[in-house]
């Protein structure tokens, strides 16, 4: 049995037949899934049938039906609990987006107050310029003007002044 | 002389549709790849492929002495830039022909003249076509920002030699002018590699019409008709259809003469497209002169019938257009819908992966070009557009209808796409009936969200998700598990 959680519900799933045939038990219905052509699947309960396209990859699974998509990725319990314990802090830029760092304003040990410009970072067609969250110090710039990065990099740490004094 | 081998100085989608009209037409094609972007669907169907090289990979269709001497050493006798990188760059049409070879597209001077968007509009006003009061800071760089407050608010501060919506910004209040002037110039410098700016009057909520001409060297120029392109999000276009609905048969007629006239004021040869906005109270104004072919070509081909890579190929061969104006008939409608790497309901944010299944729509009056194939890596790279779907109805209330159903069956899987996102829009009933403007999708926003999955929906989505995981068991499964899988989206 697995859980889903799907638009903030819980859902427990596992396999059983239904009418001598494999099927997948979701909230006490029996689904039947059968597989049609390569990534194809046609769902059907209670007289109702969907087709639904489905890849997984990696920790990943994507559907399509009546298209819209949809992903869904393993909960890992011990990275989860991991990055709770160390949750960004304040002064984290992450990087919302892939892109290539288009610019960097600042330099490693400036001081720097809330709302100033760090980088600019350029991805698809937009310039953003990141922001220090916090008054304080940079005390982390790890990517140079050029450098490409991936969703969720770090782009810029600052850290609060009286932490370093 | 004639066309044998045609070099396709681009990638993605306009690849690909460049290499079918070619072997169409018996030109054996050359198209370059890069190391990161092995994937296209031209490369496969391309006569031969060039490796060409650049870090980062765009800057390597941005090459022009590159890009020529790899035309030349594949023996290519013509060059066709599509759109972007080097279609609207004077000196790589004129470093082409220099090299002796066939530039698809107008020559230098008129790029020159009709690309920067100053000596464009300069060009306009004295040919009697109107444009919206501005301010050139080519004319006086100290008084710029003061003659552009002196136009009014809103006031639109845009890159001389900009296009595309990169380096637009919008100035609702005095107090934002300088600091919409130092960023325009920022993107300006970064984007075209020119920082001159330019201030106009913001036309709000306008329509944006278009019309596509086509000129010859024999001085002949006609126009194929009219698009418009007024659902854009950030400037850039994401629904476009032809004929414009709810456009006045005599302001239509005003707009595609003066489009006409300005092309062959300035002795435009090739495919090209004017720009202009209609004002709520149905002025028109110029907004400038795309000197290539767009990307939203296709619904013109589609109403027309016509092939207008064909038709460029046979004017760059020196050939007089093989019809006139009256030839020219427009037969139904078409819509063209971008379809595009991004989350639509975060914002537009660009999203990557890797496409791990693709499947095309079909069906009567249904056109895909598209520039991706099945494991084609989605990067931050290129552009966001991956694809262009393009359908035609005998009127624009089938053309919607299609569109809707080609949307809901295109499948893309493993990078966030907006063809849901398109559908609603489509299914709006402003847009169902042509109350369409640049500021639809702010406009719309509220109600242009994704719609609520029913209960059975979701439980036979989960059902089919959760069929994929080797890890599901029947119940009871010992311990571990059922504490193993546990999933979200």
């Amino acid at each position: 049995m697995i859980t889903v959680e799907f638009e903030k519900s819980r859902h427990k799933i596992y396999r059983c037949r239904k009418n001598d045939e494999p099927a997948v038990m979701v909230d006490g219905k029996a689904v039947n899934v059968k597989p049609a052509r390569a990534g194809e699947f046609i769902a059907e309960v209670d007289g109702q049938r969907r087709r639904i396209w489905i890849v997984a990859h990696g920790e990943a699974i994507y559907a399509q039906m009546d298209g819209r998509a949809f992903r869904f990725d393993r909960i890992d319990a011990a990275r989860t609990s991991a990055s709770a314990a160390g949750a960004a802090s304040v002064g984290e830029a992450l990087a919302p987006m892939p892109g290539v760092v288009a610019s960097v304003l600042v330099a490693a040990g400036q001081v720097v107050a809330r709302g100033e410009a760090l980088l600019v970072i350029e991805s698809m067609k937009m310039l953003i310029t990141v922001e220090a969250a916090i008054d304080g110090i940079v005390a982390s710039l790890p990517l140079v003007a050029g450098q490409n990065f991936a969703r969720g990099a770090l782009l810029a740490l600052v850290e609060d002044k009286e932490i370093q004094a | 002389m004639t066309i044998r081998k045609l070099f396709i100085a681009n990638r993605g989608e306009i690849a690909l549709r460049v290499v079918r009209t070619a072997r169409r037409l018996g030109i054996a094609t050359v198209v370059p790849f890069h190391r990161d972007d092995q994937w296209g669907a031209a490369l496969c169907e391309a006569d031969e492929t060039v490796e060409i090289f650049g870090d980062p990979p765009a800057s390597a269709w941005l090459d022009s002495a590159a890009m020529i001497d790899a035309a030349r050493q594949h023996g290519a006798d013509a060059i066709h830039p599509g759109y972007g990188f080097l279609s609207e760059n004077a000196g790589f049409a004129h470093a082409v022909a220099n090299a002796g070879l066939v530039f698809v597209g107008p020559p230098a001077k008129v790029i020159e003249q009709m690309g920067d968007k100053i000596t464009a509009r300069a060009f306009a006003i004295s040919h009697d076509v109107p444009v919206t009061p501005s301010a050139d800071e080519a004319i006086d760089p100290s008084t710029f920002a003061a003659r552009a407050a002196a136009i009014g608010l809103p006031l639109l501060i845009k890159g001389a030699a900009g296009g595309g919506g990169k380096g637009m910004q919008i100035v609702r209040d005095a107090g934002a002018l300088e600091a919409a002037i130092l960023v325009a110039r920022q993107e300006s410098e970064r984007y075209f590699g020119d920082g001159r700016l330019f201030a106009e009057c913001y036309v709000e909520n306008p329509r944006h019409i278009e019309v596509q001409i086509f000129g010859d060297t024999h001085g002949n120029v006609i126009h194929l008709g009219e698009r418009e392109c007024s659902i854009q999000r950030r400037f850039q276009k994401l629904i476009e259809e032809s004929p414009a609905p709810a456009l006045a048969p005599g302001l239509r007629d005003r707009i595609c003469a003066a489009a006409v006239r300005l092309a062959k004021a300035a002795g435009y040869v090739n495919a090209g497209t004017v720009e202009c906005i209609v004002a709520p109270d149905g002025n028109f104004y110029f907004l400038e002169m795309n000197t290539r072919l767009q990307v939203e070509h296709p619904v013109t081909e589609m109403v027309t019938g016509l092939d207008l890579v064909e038709l460029q190929l046979l004017v760059a061969n020196g050939a007089p257009l093989p019809l006139c104006q009256q030839d020219v008939l427009q037969h139904g409608h078409a819509i063209e819908c971008r379809i595009l790497a991004e989350n639509a309901d975060a914002g537009f944010m660009p999203d990557t992966g890797t496409v791990l299944l693709l499947r095309a729509p079909q069906g009567p009056g249904v056109r895909f070009d598209c520039g991706v194939t099945e494991g084609a890596p989605v990067t931050s790279a290129f552009d966001s557009m991956l694809a262009k779907l393009i359908v035609h109805g005998a009127d624009r209330t089938l053309a919607i209808s299609r569109m809707r159903s080609a949307l809901t069956d295109l499948v893309v899987l493993g990078v966030t796409i907006n063809s849901d996102y398109l559908c609603r829009v489509l299914s709006h009933p402003a847009f169902e009936r042509a109350e369409t403007d640049t500021g639809f999708i702010d406009r719309h926003k509220d109600v242009l969200l994704p719609y609520a999955v029913t209960e059975i929906e979701r439980t036979l989505l989960l059902a089919a998700a959760a069929n994929m995981l080797p890890d599901l068991h029947a119940f009871p499964t010992p311990e571990p598990y059922a504490s193993m899988g546990a999933w979200r989206n």
